[in-house]
């Protein structure tokens, strides 16, 4: 060994140098990096599933989002359908009414014109009578003579009749 | 006891008589001829508180009465 160059006690020492070497390293460096690493690889997992896990409740959110969507806007839609025929039914009721009134309106206008026509017709007469007399009374002052009326004085006494006597 | 006959005129005496003569109760009475333009003809007599209205102005409002009554 001796003419090789190697040294036995030098290589004892380094093997045993090396094997001191590897129990501590084993036993402080190795394990404690392995159990490091394995929580690190646990820790990964765990966030893995997390992530998995939120991901399905996203989707789930969303789905569930969608859903409710879809529900407001059915309901939506049905209440302005009824909202639309409410609002026609209304209308016409409206119309109607409108009408009613309209003509409840024109048939009053008519019998107060009516009303109004017969009034004036009426004064309209009273004016010509009156205008008639005094037309007459001033014809009596200006046109009936001395004569005239003596005659008519004799004629109402000869047609009077009377049992005054 | 008076008694008034208006006139339109002045009654002559022979009217008066031809009144008095178809109106015989006024032989009675003391007749007095008052003028009135308003009763434009006829005449009015007037006795005891009563009154006999032949005037043509009577007339013509009885007239307008009939014509309001009819119009």
């Amino acid at each position: 060994m001796e003419s090789l160059g190697i040294e036995v006690k030098l290589l004892v020492a380094q093997i045993i140098n090396f094997g001191l070497f590897f129990f501590i390293f084993k036993k402080f460096i190795a394990k404690p990096f392995a159990n490091f690493m394995s929580e690190e690889a646990k820790k990964e997992q765990l966030k893995e599933k997390m992530l998995s896990d939120l991901k399905k409740k996203d989707e789930e959110m969303i789905a569930s989002q969608n859903k409710l969507k879809a529900s407001l806007k059915k309901e939506l839609d049905m209440a302005i359908k009824k909202s639309k025929e409410d609002a026609s039914v209304y209308k016409t009721t409206l119309v109607a009414e409108a009408k009613k009134e309209a003509e409840e309106i024109i048939s009053k206008g008519k019998k107060q014109i009516e009303i109004e026509k017969k009034t004036s017709e009426k004064e309209f007469k009273n004016r010509v009578i009156e205008l008639s007399t005094v037309m007459v009374e001033k014809a009596f002052s200006k046109f009936l003579s001395k004569d005239t009326q003596k005659d008519i004085n004799k004629n109402i006494l000869k047609n009077f009749e009377s049992n005054l006597n | 006891m008076k008694a008034e006959i208006i006139s339109n005129y002045k009654l002559s005496e022979s009217e008066i008589q031809e009144i008095t003569k178809k109106f015989k109760f006024l032989k009675d009475y003391d007749v007095i001829n008052t003028i009135d333009t308003a009763i434009y003809g006829g005449m009015i007599i007037k006795y005891q508180g009563k009154v006999i209205d032949l005037s043509l102005s009577s007339r013509l409002k009885n007239f307008k009465k009939t014509l309001y009554e009819i119009a």
